[in-house]
């Protein structure tokens, strides 16, 4: 049975994943992929790698997002049971204040805060998880240190946007499996690479292109849009298409390659937005894929998003579609620069 | 013990050959081959078998090195890794490989404002004075910018169990290995220790050793913060010295494979050896660099707990060390067997 986009993104929203702990994710990634290419293996890092075999004479071209999402793990227990965190990846404590969190073993908890009246105040180390245990022992008969837990939420649509947990980056992965669906025959090797510890580092897109070894590779992933108030400086809107990164703290794009995908969205008639983050912010799989083997030229498309790490997340279905259509566009070109 | 003349020896880094060549000796009769690469690392390499397990040691330790040295005679320090400023005044230091006794100066006591005592001296205010009387002086016994200065410490045993001494930041690590090398043997394991350079620098030894070995799992063996101390919340002490080697959940670097890290903990149980989690999330070792290598490296990090690590004197449990190495031992079993397929 065929999912749409749509479908597919509340499926891998809901999948408990983070950095570190992909396995569940690249689980699900690989049943809704295999019809749709020749290969699929998972490296010793945890990346999915999905092979789609061009008709002839293409490019080899590396399509990533990463699996993983942020959350926290466990440290330490208090004698009355409660657990004490450190974040993983970019999970901050004044959003994690009264959000329900489950942890790998499927238990459940809340994060509670103890009271700050300024928000200068508000610290991972005074924050706890309550999963309803009374002392100790009976915490660590649920979880162990070093377990992770992540941010739950119910995954909604509301008019064209969709707001819940986890879109950074299902979005992007829901994304890539709607290309490896869509593609048809082309004449690129396409290959899919789901990453793992893109919240951190980022470190498992390198070892993906390590092994890959592609001539070039587009990076899905999403992006704060700056339209809302106070917001990040970045001139990219929710519903506004694509945003083609042209720069940020770790990552500066590849001019011929950016032109390219500019031209291919103008003559598809895809709106592009344009992104640029001032150093040091922002941190993408580009940044270890461009640099990994004998380099890779690397362009970064992402998906506008408001409230990024938080339990909802917001993205616009407009910009999924064209994000998509932009891409297979892209692989229907001869991906010349 | 091993240890001792491991923690006596010194070698900030990029500066490790003291080190390597006591490791060098030290093991010879035990390897099967032996080579140090383009940035140092010593790799020794002992049985042939099908899977590659490297185990990750560094070499080098926090210090110094000379930066300036002034009309007066004094000497003027930059700092090699990350030091603590309020541990240094008035620390015994050796200058340059030759081990030339200095003195860690900063302005009297009875010179300072109300203020600068209760505030650590800023590291910039610090010399080190070798009794010289001015540059020529200093010049003429071979001090030179760049010659290497370290902590004057001499390992020492305090009763039974607990030792002090420097470097046991990574020297703890080196000797778990060298233990092993000497006392193991798994002929179904290609087994590499690799003794690495450059870690407390940014981990780069361990990156050239992974990529060039391309091991199918890695182990870093490393020394770790200790604060079960006076005054530490329980929650704070990131690991326990005399509780056994610490398994890092998560650090700055890298988090550590999953089933790696679940079959140390599986062995650990079975076989009674004491562990515990690293119950810090910050700071980083070899496995962040190693992790990385190529298509990507199985690795987790296995850490003794040090107090006061990164001063002139660390202590170490020698019982936590011995666990380490029983773990150590029963992971390599455990792989050489089958029952564990990295």
């Amino acid at each position: 049975m065929t999912l749409s986009l749509v479908e597919r993104l509340h499926r891998l929203a809901a999948i408990w994943g983070p950095s570190g702990r992909e396995h569940k994710v690249a689980e699900v990634i690989r049943e809704m992929i295999t019809p749709y290419v020749d290969e699929v293996s998972t490296d010793k890092f945890g990346n999915l790698i999905a092979t789609k075999r061009g008709t002839a004479g293409g490019k080899r071209v590396m399509l990533a997002a990463h699996m993983d999402t942020i959350g926290a793990v466990a440290l330490n227990v208090s004698d009355k049971g409660l657990i004490y965190m450190a974040p993983v990846g970019g999970f901050k404590a004044h959003h994690a204040i009264g959000q329900r969190v489950v942890w790998g073993s499927g238990v459940v908890g809340v994060l509670q805060h103890e009271p700050a009246d300024d928000a200068k105040d508000v610290d991972f180390r005074k924050l706890w998880c309550d999963i309803g245990a009374t002392s100790k022992e009976e915490a660590l008969e649920n979880i162990r240190l070093g377990d992770m837990c992540v941010m739950t939420g119910e995954l909604q649509q509301m008019g064209d946007a969709m707001v819940g947990p986890a879109l950074d980056d299902r979005a992007g992965c829901a994304v890539l499996l709607e290309v490896a669906e869509h593609l048809g025959a082309c004449a690129h090797d396409v290959v899919f690479a789901f990453t793992c510890q893109g919240e951190i580092g980022p470190r498992g897109a390198g070892a993906a292109a390590w092994s890959i070894d592609p001539a070039l590779a587009f990076v899905i992933d999403v992006a704060s849009a700056g339209d809302v108030p106070k917001g990040p400086r970045v001139d990219v809107k929710l519903g506004g298409g694509p945003a083609l990164k042209l720069k940020d703290g770790s990552y500066m794009a590849h001019q011929g390659l950016t032109d390219m995908v500019r031209q291919v969205a103008m003559d598809g008639v895809i709106p592009v937005q344009t992104e640029i983050v001032a150093s040091p912010g922002g941190h993408n799989d580009a940044q270890v894929v461009a640099v990994a083997g004998q380099g890779v030229a690397t362009a970064v498309i992402d998906i506008p998003a408001r409230y990024r790490g938080t339990a909802a997340e917001m993205v616009h279905v407009r910009d999924l579609h064209a994000t998509a259509d932009l891409l297979m566009r892209l692989l229907g070109s001869p991906l010349e620069y | 013990m091993l240890l001792e003349r491991l923690s006596n020896a010194c070698g900030i880094s990029g500066r490790e050959d003291e080190v390597r060549d006591l490791l060098k000796q030290e093991l010879a009769p035990y390897a099967d081959d032996m080579w140090t690469d383009a940035i140092g690392n010593l790799i020794v390499r002992k049985g042939n078998g099908p899977v590659k397990v490297m185990l990750d040691a560094h070499m080098d330790e926090v210090g110094f090195v000379v930066g300036a040295i002034t009309s007066e005679g004094y000497i003027k320090l930059k700092k090699i890794g990350g030091l603590d400023d309020r541990v240094l005044p008035g620390r015994q230091v050796w200058v340059t490989q030759k081990r030339i006794p200095g003195v860690l100066g900063a302005k009297a006591w009875h010179l300072t404002t109300a203020e600068e005592r209760g505030k650590a001296i800023p590291f910039d205010q610090m010399y080190v004075e070798i009794g010289c009387k001015n540059r020529e002086e200093v010049e003429a016994l071979g001090v030179e910018l760049g010659e290497p200065v370290y902590f004057a410490t001499t390992f020492e045993r305090f009763g039974e169990k607990v030792v002090k001494g420097k470097a046991f930041d990574d020297r703890a690590g080196c000797t778990i290995i060298a233990t092993i090398l000497e006392q193991f043997s798994y002929p179904g394991l290609t087994l590499y220790g690799a003794f690495v350079t450059q870690e407390e620098v940014g981990l780069r030894g361990a990156r050239v050793a992974a990529y060039n070995l391309n091991p199918d799992v890695a182990l870093a063996l490393e020394g770790t913060g200790s604060a079960n101390a006076v005054g530490v919340d329980p929650a704070d002490t990131i690991s326990n010295m005399g509780e056994g080697p610490a398994l890092t959940l998560m650090d700055g670097s890298a988090i550590p494979n999953l089933r790696v890290w679940e079959e140390l903990v599986r062995l650990a149980a079975a076989n009674g050896i004491p562990y515990q989690f690293r119950r810090i999330v910050g700071g980083g070792t070899d496995s962040g660099g190693i992790a990385l290598q190529r298509a990507g490296i199985p690795v987790c990090t296995v850490a003794v707990p040090c107090r006061y690590i990164h001063t002139n004197a660390a202590m170490l449990n020698l019982d936590d060390l011995n666990a380490a190495v029983a773990l150590v031992n029963q992971f390599l079993l455990s792989v050489e067997k089958g029952d564990f397929r990295p």
